[in-house]
């Protein structure tokens, strides 16, 4: 279970979103909303560890590992797309035929050899995304991960979010886009 | 273990792979020590006592050059944010980083220093305390590099070099010191043991200092 109280989180002595508080059981998707500034980056920082300094309490029982995915890829240009896969340190140790397989599910395979210097803004989001369906945590935390994606990859990333909540995960993804589907929503909007 | 492996592979990999990161140092050392001898005299008597502060001053210049991106490309591109919310020991990753930025900046410079005998007329027994300090002080200036690196991301790129050429001082002055010993035939042993000591001294306190400044990039 992952529980706030009363969350809030400041930057220059102005309030981003503050008296936050909401309970996501396991095997639960979670969708957060609002304009833009409204937080929903920062609390999936917070949520994720990278941001420490935030006021109220946050608690994150049964989650042994979390993935998360922010606006910057993380990925190495030098690097083939297949080896940033590889080398992805939010990943298990991983074969090459388990991200050949993933990648030809994505339509990525005949760029696999390719350094992601050349990819293209949804291609390097696919890479992302090949992370994603290749991890086993159990807290999913993505930002905007629909971001230049096209429709086909989008319903793929929908069908991996039934997959991964039938096996115990929690998701929680941030979207700008309210009404295209029925998860559940937590509106950032709220609380600033 | 496995985790730190992965990382210590990719690093090598991405550094393998950037040649800037190995050539630049190299090329400005080659051309620094091979301007000397035209720049300041031609007298091997003014160039042989000259030579263990110049080698020492243009190691130290060199490593400069690799310093600046040793955290800025992580930075820039996410991974900071994403080894952040690993929760694995960002002390090790550091380490990793500074040993492979060690291997691949200053290791081809020590072992272009040789050349030195040629071009500055460093007598040969200062070689053999030249690689030594080499070896243990350039890890403690690429500590330093460390350090000032993740102080100064996204600031200018003056910020970084300001920080670290004065804490590297003790390093250079017992470096040039040890050689210079060794070229009057004074035992050299205490200072390579300093230098020993500083390395080992400062090795924690560095890395830790530097995962701070990292974290309060986000903080």
């Amino acid at each position: 279970m992952l529980k706030t109280a009363n969350l809030s989180y400041k930057f220059d002595d102005k309030y981003i979103f503050s008296n936050l508080s909401f309970e996501i059981a396991n095997d639960s998707v979670f969708k957060l909303v609002g304009d833009n500034g409204s937080g929903k980056s920062t609390l999936l920082k917070i949520l994720s560890g990278i941001y420490k300094n935030y006021e109220g309490e946050l608690s994150c029982l049964e989650v042994d590992s979390v993935f998360y995915s922010g606006h910057k890829t993380g990925l190495k240009n030098n690097l083939s797309v297949r080896e940033n896969i590889y080398f992805d340190i939010r990943l298990p140790k991983i074969s090459y035929s388990q991200i050949n397989s993933v990648l030809k599910k994505l339509d990525l395979i005949d760029y696999s050899d390719i350094q992601s210097a050349y990819l293209s803004e949804g291609q390097k989001r696919k890479i992302n995304i090949a992370s994603f369906m290749l991890s086993n945590a159990n807290l999913y935390l993505l930002d905007e991960p629909f971001n230049n994606l096209d429709s086909k990859t989008t319903d793929l990333v929908r069908e991996i979010f039934d997959t991964k909540v039938d096996s115990g995960a929690k998701i929680i993804f941030s979207s700008h886009e309210r009404f295209n589907d029925d998860f559940p929503l937590i509106d950032m909007n709220l609380f600033n | 273990m496995i985790y730190f492996i992965k990382i210590l592979k990719k690093e090598f990999l991405i550094y393998s792979r950037k040649s800037s990161s190995f050539i630049s140092p190299v090329v400005f050392f080659l051309i620094s020590i091979s301007l000397y001898p035209i720049g300041i005299s031609n007298d091997p008597d003014i160039l042989k006592n000259l030579a263990p502060g110049l080698i020492w001053i243009t190691v130290l210049l060199s490593t400069l050059i690799s310093f600046q991106n040793i955290f800025s490309e992580d930075y820039e591109d996410g991974s900071i944010e994403l080894l952040l919310a690993s929760g694995q020991n960002l002390s090790m990753i550091v380490l990793i980083k500074i040993f492979v930025n060690w291997i691949f900046s200053c290791l081809p410079i020590i072992v272009l220093s040789i050349f030195s005998i040629f071009l500055l007329y460093l007598p040969q027994e200062g070689l053999k305390p030249l690689i030594i300090s080499l070896l243990i002080g350039t890890p403690t200036i690429c500590l330093f590099g460390a350090l000032a690196g993740a102080l100064s991301l996204g600031k200018n790129s003056i910020t970084g070099p300001a920080l670290m050429l004065p804490l590297s001082l003790p390093v250079l002055i017992l470096g040039t010191q040890a050689i210079n010993y060794s070229l009057n035939g004074i035992n050299f042993a205490s200072n390579i043991l300093l230098l020993t000591a500083i390395l080992i001294f400062l090795l924690p306190i560095i890395l830790f200092a530097s995962v701070g400044a990292l974290k309060l990039h986000f903080n």
